[in-house]
């Protein structure tokens, strides 16, 4: 297919990228810098022609952070009316891809914090740079923002940006939910003059997410009995980080990074952002103030002593990655670590055997019931030269006869002799119908038998698949368990670093001696019930024990616990060192026990599958072979019979 | 020691906070469904997996369960996020527990709602989605009027959302007891399994992607519904 650019040219069409509500985005074949979006809806409405040509007008520094198209595309040279726009193709991923941790190792693998930092001030960029064009995004989501390896973004979806041109408001009309500032929640959009404050909203959530490593801002334990949707959470300034005075209906999630490991300048702006203005909208932090707050972080980070990927603030009180690591056990910037070549074991060879169990497919067999077959047998049974002497005899018989009766009969009684050879006719016609019943007879039996055939080759199919049914569940089992393999490993991998660094912790720990410290608040008294229950450094302070210490109420203990967290603080752990031998050689153990098990397994499922399938085809052959001899029985017995009338 | 871990807890919910849109599927398996119908299903509930594997943002958000009813009610798949998921194989046979069913897909919501409110995890109006050739043989069970009360209040309340598909013979006039007012139940056009899910694939999709102030808009189930309801 060709698309026509507004000077005529052609383009020819590749590759469809996605679609979207509004249309399908092609690449150009000629092209690596441009791209195709083609309307579902055709003719575009009047409104949004005009629409898409006041985007063709917007100045080209704006160009730098949004995919505007660059020309209008016509299905035929000539065309007064638009299907399409030509517009920059941008290259990279989603934003959600960076900030949430799962989609961030699939497609940013190894990206730090420093990263998120970057391309938190790009988004920050982006909208300025519009903004100062006079121009609102209006639908900010995640969807709408692309990243590049080089954490530059590019906002695409144009076509909802709302501007104005020639004195004319074109609005956006579209919204998502979830990026829907509190104030706009549940109106719509359709028709709305959105501002700059609109954008804000959309543009904090996103510079939350990027820092906060995919944790929203109003998603949090909470601290309420009513649930809110994750709309009346917007509505209700429901910021689970921290409040502006009122009551707060949500606190941080269990394993999100704490608040205080950004500066206080970013956290006053969250606060506005997100938490201020119960009352009504008031004026959220613009692109202008992000860049300045960003940037400041971005000059003020530093390593994590414990981990070559655990950036953070340096006015952080701990590292924050760390601190999540202990809270849930999940590294959110693992970076490239664990991916070490023990990583390919049996990799290559599972994969091909997965594959092939997965192919186990059965293939039910029918039988064929010959048709063309039966038609050149009922030719072939029914050669004419046999007809036409029949035929022929008849007529024969017939005229000898009539001259039989002519000849022995006295003029004038030819009327009944024509009559009574007319009757010796139908006599000759009885006879054939006789013989015709019993044909007649047999081709029911026939059909009766060949009835049968249908039953038991459904017989044979349905026991074919209770037998490989179970079979092929096994192997599908067993082909998902195979390709888990690499995932089992990092799994397992993950959680024998979690285990070591704890083990480590643990060892740290001991050396804080609780008799030879001075903690604020405890006395000989306590320090004798401490010492006779069995918590001698603060490796032994621990909730559970900490409580059950006869007569130690809930401060003494909180005093002792935030004790511990400090001494937790001074530790210094290196997670991207290598484990230690012994560890790494008991995953690769583990792995590989695994895989020689499975793999014994799949062939053996494989094996005895393919044995019932070759069973079942001999039996099928037979039954296919007793069928087309039914079957020709039956057609002879039709010639036969039509042969007769 | 390392303890095996099966595969789907490794996506925790703390290594992806997006929201979450459950959605049970509650599918017949009993006796009547055999042949042709279930390996339909079969493939279906595949393709429906496919295509949300497909987009990134659906495969984070959309958690899937799959409850049987058959000879007996059977978790087959507890919420797994599509990438993870390998759907069972399912066989048909015995009656039709549908009431059970439903009440134990309720629950089974309902914990997983816990889970994520603890875990600080926001969520989406969870969907159920029945499908059934027959009519329930515990309609005078208990199951069958708590199934219905579940679902009128869920829905009232908008903490749920029901759809009812009725396959082949069956008795839409009993399936629309248990299905809101609102959204009575449709017949699917023949075996038109796979369309059905990508309707429903597509439809999960645009859960969390409506413009504001619009209704719910779902696409148009024309690809796989029989008019002749
Ligand atoms: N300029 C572009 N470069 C690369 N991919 C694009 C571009 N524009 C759109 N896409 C892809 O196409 C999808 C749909 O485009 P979008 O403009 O958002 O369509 P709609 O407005 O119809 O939803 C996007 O999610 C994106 O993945």
């Amino acid at each position: 297919m060709l698309i026509f650019d507004e000077t005529g040219r052609a383009w020819p069409l590749g590759k469809e990228i996605a679609a979207g509500g509004e249309g399908k985005v092609y690449r150009l074949l000629d092209s690596t810098e441009y791209c195709a979006k083609l309307y579902h809806k055709l003719p575009i409405p009047a409104l949004k022609q005009d629409k898409l040509r006041a985007l063709r007008s917007l100045p080209a520094s704006a160009r730098q952070s949004a995919a505007i198209p660059v020309s209008l595309g016509f299905a035929t040279s000539g065309d007064p009316a638009p299907h399409s726009v030509i517009l920059p193709l941008v290259k990279g991923h989603d934003i959600y891809e960076l900030y949430n941790p799962q989609g961030r190792q699939a497609h940013f693998r190894g990206a730090t914090f420093e990263f998120l930092v970057a391309a938190a001030k790009n988004v920050a960029a982006a909208f300025h740079s519009l903004h100062e064009h006079g121009i609102i995004v209006g639908d900010v989501n995640e969807q709408n923002i692309k990243v590049r390896t080089d954490a530059t973004v590019s906002i695409i979806d144009c076509d909802s940006f709302q501007f104005e041109h020639a004195g004319r408001l074109y609005t956006s009309d579209v919204g998502t939910p979830l990026w829907t500032p509190p104030e706009l929640q549940g109106l719509s959009v359709h028709g709305l003059a959105r501002t700059k404050n609109h954008d804000a909203f959309g543009l904090a959530q996103l510079v939350f997410l990027l820092l906060f490593a995919g944790r929203y801002p109003y998603a949090g334990r909470p601290l309420t009995n009513t649930p809110l949707s994750p709309e009346e959470a917007i509505q209700r300034h429901a910021f689970a980080y921290a409040t502006a005075g009122s009551a707060p209906l949500l606190g941080p999630p269990p394993g999100a990074p704490p608040f205080e490991s950004i500066p206080p300048k970013l956290r006053e702006l969250f606060i506005q952002a997100f938490a201020a203005g119960s009352a009504g909208p008031v004026e959220r932090p613009g692109a202008g103030a992000w860049i300045e707050a960003l940037q400041d972080l971005a000059d003020n980070l530093t390593l994590c002593p414990g981990s070559h990927f655990h950036v953070h603030w340096t006015g952080a009180p701990s590292c924050p990655w760390c601190s999540v690591m202990r809270a849930v056990k999940v590294d959110l910037f693992p970076g490239i670590a664990g991916r070490v070549e023990e990583n390919n074991i049996g990799t290559q060879e599972n994969s091909v055997l997965a594959k092939r169990l997965l192919d186990l497919t059965l293939h039910p067999l029918e039988l064929v019931e010959p048709s063309t077959f039966a038609v050149t047998s009922f030719i072939a049974n029914r050669p004419t030269q046999k007809s036409q002497p029949s035929f022929r005899s008849a007529a024969k018989q017939f005229l000898v006869s009539v001259a039989t009766l002519f000849t022995n009969r006295p003029a004038g009684e030819s009327q009944p002799s024509v009559l009574s050879a007319a009757m010796q006719l139908l006599g000759f016609s009885v006879t054939k119908e006789t013989r015709g019943n019993a044909l007649t007879k047999e081709l029911e039996k026939l059909e009766e038998r060949l009835f049968q055939f249908s039953n038991r080759s459904e017989e044979l199919n349905l026991a074919h698949r209770a037998q490989c049914s179970p079979l092929l569940q096994k192997a599908s089992d067993l082909a998902a368990r195979l390709r888990d393999i690499p995932a089992m490993r990092e799994e397992a991998l993950k959680q024998l670093r979690v285990k070591h660094m704890e083990a480590a912790m643990d060892k740290f720990l001991e050396r804080f001696l609780i008799r030879r410290i001075k903690i604020p608040g405890i006395g000989e008294a306590r320090l004798a019930a401490l010492l006779s229950a069995g918590i001698t450094t603060a490796a032994d302070v621990r909730e559970e024990a900490v409580k059950n210490v006869a007569w130690f109420g809930a401060a003494t203990a909180a005093k002792l616990l935030e004790w511990r967290r400090q001494c937790e603080a001074q530790f210094k752990f290196d997670a991207s060192a290598p484990l230690p031998d012994p560890l790494r050689s008991r995953i690769n153990e583990l792995v590989r026990t695994n895989l020689a098990a499975l793999v014994a397994k799949g062939k053996s499922i494989e094996f005895e599958f393919n044995q019932l399938t070759a069973a079942y085809s001999k039996d099928f052959g037979k039954l296919q072979q007793e069928f087309e001899s039914a079957i020709k029985e039956r057609a002879a017995v039709q010639a036969e019979l039509s042969k007769k009338s | 020691m390392i303890e095996q871990t099966p595969f789907h807890s490794k996506i925790t919910l703390a290594s992806n906070p997006e929201p979450r849109c459950p959605c049970v599927l509650v599918l017949d398996t009993s006796g009547s469904m055999g042949g042709e119908p279930i390996q339909q299903l079969n493939d279906g509930v595949q393709c429906l997996v496919d295509e949300l594997c497909k987009d990134g943002l659906a495969s984070k958000r959309v958690e899937l369960s799959i409850i049987t009813f058959g000879s007996s009610v059977n978790l087959a798949c507890d919420f797994t996020p599509p990438t993870a998921m390998h759907p069972p194989v399912f066989d048909a046979e015995g009656p039709t527990p549908m009431g059970e069913a439903v009440v134990r897909a309720h629950a089974a919501i309902e914990s997983r709602k816990e889970e994520y409110r603890q875990a600080g995890i926001q969520y989406y109006r969870p969907w159920i989605f029945l499908i059934t050739d027959g009519e329930p043989t515990d309609s005078n069970s208990e199951h069958w009027s708590k199934a219905i009360q579940m679902v009128r209040e869920g829905e009232a309340a908008k903490r749920l959302l029901f759809f009812g598909v009725a396959v082949n013979n069956a008795n839409q006039k009993t399936l629309d007891q248990l299905c809101p007012a609102t959204r009575p139940s449709v017949k699917l056009q023949g075996l038109h399994f796979s369309e059905m899910f990508r309707w429903l694939s597509s439809s999960l999709k645009s859960v969390s992607n409506s413009t504001p102030g619009a209704q719910l808009q779902l696409p148009s189930p024309h690809g796989w519904t029989s008019i002749d309801a």
